[in-house]
């Protein structure tokens, strides 16, 4: 043997000759132990929930006349006018807690809202062609919803008052391409813009129709948009161009681009992780399910939060061998809710859990089952959103859990879309 | 890889699965045997993979990647399993997984052992990079993507493991030369 030998050569030379040859003999046994494990459905899949593929080639939207915008500011001062002057309805804060006004979902292509009782259901916008993800302005006076001739097609974005009436165009001749199953739409704390989501582009647009721009260089992708409450920071989720893993991460960036960031990374990828991410009140820290790709197969609650020097941290604040998902921060911010699968369990069996905001004191909450999707908050902090789980979608069934133990609040919404997207008016105290 | 096999699994055709399955399984038990140096923890590896794989295979983008995905399935289950072994301190006695015959470009039994021993005192990432790097002979690139991690990472791991083996190979070589009347020949 001598002493100077190439290494590399070796090894490989080794590997070869340790290599196991030969036939295996369980392949059966391993075929048989897949009967008890079910594909996920297609719902759970990453590609029902990270951007479709944009269909149609992206028109560039002229920038509107200084005339218009002047005119637009005229409407919007004369509108602010009429409301002052007229003494009418008193608006909420934007974020906090608020008063609990209407719920708003889709169901067969058409917007609809009820009481928070389960009464007064009735359509807000019904039109021809498919209208989904209804999302009210922070203060609820108005509604945004995205429309296109037939459900998940690429859209255009509307925005109406908040009784349906008044709808307006805000995206020009731009289509966009919108995941079905997660918010793609996000009000500014004033309410006088929107971030939205595109086929892994973000967007921020003028809700007095007077501007579409694109925010953030093509590094990667960007979806799922969230404005934070001061404004200064718009969180989404992230993901590498041409990713086949689903590789997602939590990130932040600036309503004028600047300062994009990650704040929180993937796990090792293919999984439905990092997204819809959920701002605390005082936008000093963000919540979202990470993992559960390969770590034992188990999925936790990570915050991310951002020090006074604007650097930002993060940690698991919920952990452990349960599958945990979509958190979502109360309006008090004192507490946030999950949803938890027990390791074992069937996956149709989720569970509606709510913990201290530092994470303390998990409980569940109600023994009735939630489905696997983002929920929320009502304004008053009195219940919380989601759907029952369904196999058919003409029997989808929206859910209003309340906290007291009192009873639930089913209202019927047949349909598939916008699962995630739970928008409640907010309504002045 | 039949892509028709896959997009019919991929739509839920567990035939199509298990004809995957099959032209796959010898391949990747072989890879877990080599990452693991244990059969049985390697059966379990290979088990969990294609668990997962028919599992999650809905939400698999791209047909064409099924291979190189099932092949990350399989390293990561292969870490997990030797992760949550380690955890649990069940100690598993050392298997002889291999005999090779041995001709004129097999290694010395002396080098053998120093690699083996040197092999089994790397993490099990460590492990995976060396099994994919130096047999599947896959790019770093791939290596480093099957791993999650950043290239420059994967490369300085698999430096590190790759030094282990070299150091261990050195040492049984400065043990291995005769003695002869108390001088090295």
């Amino acid at each position: 043997m001598t002493p100077r030998r190439d290494v590399d050569r070796v090894i490989a030379i080794w590997l070869t000759e340790i290599a196991p040859e030969g036939h295996v003999d369980y392949l059966d046994e391993i075929l048989g132990a897949l009967d008890g494990v079910r594909q996920r459905p297609a719902w759970a899949s990453p590609g029902r929930w990270l951007p479709m593929q944009m269909v149609l080639p992206r028109v560039v939207v002229p920038r509107a006349t200084p005339y218009l915008a002047i005119l637009a500011l005229l409407v919007i001062g004369l509108i602010i006018a009429l409301v002052a002057a007229g003494g009418q309805k008193r608006l909420p804060a934007p974020f906090g807690l608020a008063a609990t006004g209407l719920v708003t979902f889709e169901s067969g292509g058409d917007i609809l809202v009820a009481n928070a009782d389960g009464s007064g259901r009735r359509p807000l916008v019904a039109m021809p062609g498919g209208q989904w993800s209804p999302t009210f302005s922070r203060r609820g006076d108005r509604i945004a919803y995205w429309s296109a001739p037939n459900l998940g097609d690429p859209a255009s974005l509307f925005v109406a008052d908040a009784d349906g009436s008044n709808a307006r165009l805000v995206t020009g001749e731009q289509k966009f391409s919108v995941p079905d199953a997660l918010p793609a739409l996000s009000w500014s704390p004033d309410d006088r813009r929107l971030a939205v989501s595109s086929d892994g582009d973000l967007y921020v647009v003028n809700a007095d129709r007077t501007e579409v721009h694109r925010i953030g260089e093509p590094t990667h992708q960007r979806d799922g948009p969230v404005w934070s409450p001061d404004g200064t920071l718009i969180a989404y989720r992230g993901q590498p161009l041409n990713d086949p893993y689903s590789e997602t991460s939590t990130w932040v960036i600036a309503p004028d681009g600047t300062g994009d960031e990650m704040v929180i990374p993937a796990e090792g990828g293919y999984e439905i992780a990092n997204v819809n991410p959920s701002w605390s009140p005082d936008s000093r820290s963000l919540l979202v399910h990470t993992g559960g790709a390969y770590d034992g197969d188990n999925t936790d609650i990570a915050i991310a939060q951002r020090d006074t020097a604007g650097g930002w941290s993060h940690r698991a604040i919920v952990a452990g061998p349960t599958w945990d998902y979509h958190p979502s921060w109360s309006n008090s911010g004192t507490q946030f809710s999950f949803i938890r699968l027990v390791e074992g369990g069937n996956p149709e069996q989720h569970q509606l859990m709510v913990a201290n905001a530092d994470g303390s004191n998990i409980r569940r909450v109600s023994t009735v089952a939630p489905r696997f999707n983002a929920q929320c908050w009502s304004p008053d902090d009195r219940f919380i959103r989601s759907f029952a789980p369904f196999d058919d979608p003409t029997q989808r069934t929206m859910l209003l859990i309340p906290l007291d133990e009192s009873a639930v609040v089913e209202i019927p919404a047949p349909g598939e879309m916008s699962m995630g997207v739970c928008s409640t008016q907010r309504l002045a105290h | 890889m039949d892509r028709d096999l896959v997009v019919r699994a991929r739509g839920g055709d567990r035939d199509a699965f298990a004809r995957l399955a099959a032209a796959a399984v010898t391949r990747l038990d072989a890879i877990a045997r080599m990452i693991t140096r244990d059969p049985e923890r390697a059966k379990d590896a290979v088990q969990e993979a294609l668990a997962r794989a028919w599992r999650d295979l809905p939400g698999l983008r791209d047909p064409d990647r099924f291979d190189a995905w099932l092949r990350r399935l399989l390293v990561r289950t292969c870490i997990d399993e030797m992760r949550h072994a380690r955890r649990r301190v069940i100690e598993v006695e050392l298997t002889d997984l291999h005999h090779p015959g041995v001709n004129d470009s097999s290694l010395a039994l002396a080098d053998r052992d120093a690699l083996e021993h040197a092999f089994r005192r790397l993490d099990p990432v460590q492990r995976s990079l060396i099994v994919m790097y130096y047999y599947l002979d896959l790019p770093l690139s791939e290596v480093a993507e099957a791993l999650s991690l950043p290239v420059g990472t994967a490369k300085s791991r698999l430096s590190r493991a790759r030094e282990t083996l070299r150091a261990a190979l050195e040492a049984d070589a400065r043990d291995g030369v005769e003695i002869v009347g108390g001088q090295p020949i």
